[in-house]
């Protein structure tokens, strides 16, 4: 059986290294495509945009704060 | 939990035992929390809030020498999300001239936002009053209804706080809103005082990582995550109320006590502001 020098051997292993990261990393970036498509899919098509309200605080149908001097009860029951 | 709180607001409507001054003077350290239910301190006295005990935190310790004072401003309302808050600090923060903005976010201020969410609300309100017609009787149809709003994931599951995790973690949900929080963050850096982004570390990691990003882009602002996660009926209210009683407003207290010194807020400042 041939034997190789310590040099080969650190070589080889580090070739090995960097095509199993390089396979992982790209089955890694095909599930997390796969996985986004879906979500992406199921999410956008309940969103109606025409009641998105673009800009902060100028078109504010809903926004509320409290008055001057006012009390403010929290009730428990 | 008592019976019945009772807070009031001071002549500028912000929850307070006292009126501030608009021209604060040059040894007041003066800082604006801004945030939703937690920030305003539903269900617990004014005393008990976080912004209130780290009002006195750092009064007792003085950790800041320019100052001797340190004054905390809440802004909270509860109910209000990302674009609400930073609406508050217009209508009410921007006069006050802070020396600091601390701003405590949690996942349902990124989903359940208000300006979509009201107007769903009036909305199936609407249609299951005209559906029963006033007939409370009609128990089926109401269930029917209950049901099939489940199925609307973004209206039914927010309007009945049915909001699953799974659901709201995603990435195209949250990114169709970043336009909105950029309006947002706008108006608060604009305030050009040093920004604590503050939250726990249980939230998300999509709200995180846009917390992140906002830090990252914004040279004022600062993220903490090192809230930890508050013990429902240790920290909160039992047994389904996910708000903070008193022990819950301390772990906060103490936690953004802790961010305060650890961005050295005022340390720096050789006369009131920071650069």
């Amino acid at each position: 059986m041939k034997q190789y020098s310590l040099r080969v051997k650190i070589l080889a292993m580090l070739i090995i290294g960097i095509e199993c990261f390089v396979l992982l990393a790209g089955f890694g970036y095909v599930v997390v495509t796969l996985h986004q498509s879906r979500f992406a899919k199921a999410s956008v098509s309940r969103i109606n945009k025409n009641n998105v309200v673009m800009g902060t605080s100028a078109n504010l149908k809903h926004f509320y704060e409290w008055g001057a001097n006012q009390n403010i009860i929290y009730n428990a029951e | 939990m008592p019976s019945q709180i009772i807070k009031s607001t001071n002549d500028d409507g912000i929850i307070a035992q006292k009126n501030y001054d608009v021209v604060k003077s040059d040894d007041v350290f003066r800082i604006l929390i801004i945030g939703d239910s937690f920030t305003e301190g539903m269900y617990v006295a004014f005393e008990e809030t976080y912004p209130k005990k780290l009002e006195n935190m750092l009064n007792m310790v003085n950790p800041c020498r320019s100052f001797s004072k340190y004054e905390v401003i809440n802004l909270g309302v509860g109910g209000y999300d990302i674009e609400y808050a930073a609406a508050r600090v217009l209508s009410r923060g921007i006069k006050y001239n802070p020396d600091l903005v601390i701003w405590l976010l949690k996942d349902d201020d990124f989903i359940e936002r208000a300006e979509i969410n009201f107007d769903r609300e009036e909305r199936y309100i609407d249609v299951i009053n005209n559906q029963l017609e006033g007939d409370v009787n009609k128990f089926d149809q109401y269930q029917r209804w209950i049901s099939d709003f489940k199925y609307e994931k973004y209206l039914g599951g927010i309007v009945h706080g049915i909001v699953v995790k799974e659901q709201i973690e995603q990435e195209s949900y949250i990114s169709y809103y970043d336009k909105q929080s950029s309006a947002s963050l706008r108006v608060v850096t604009a305030l050009n005082a040093p920004i604590i982004l503050a939250t726990f570390r249980n939230t998300a990691p999509i709200f995180k990582a846009r917390m992140k990003v906002w830090a990252n882009t914004h040279k004022t602002i600062t993220y903490f995550s090192d809230i930890p996660e508050l013990q429902m009926g240790t920290h909160t209210f039992e047994p389904f109320d996910g708000h903070p009683n008193s022990a819950g407003h301390t772990v906060l207290a103490e936690s953004i006590y802790r961010s305060v010194i650890g961005i050295g807020a005022c340390s720096s400042l050789p006369s009131g502001r920071l650069a």
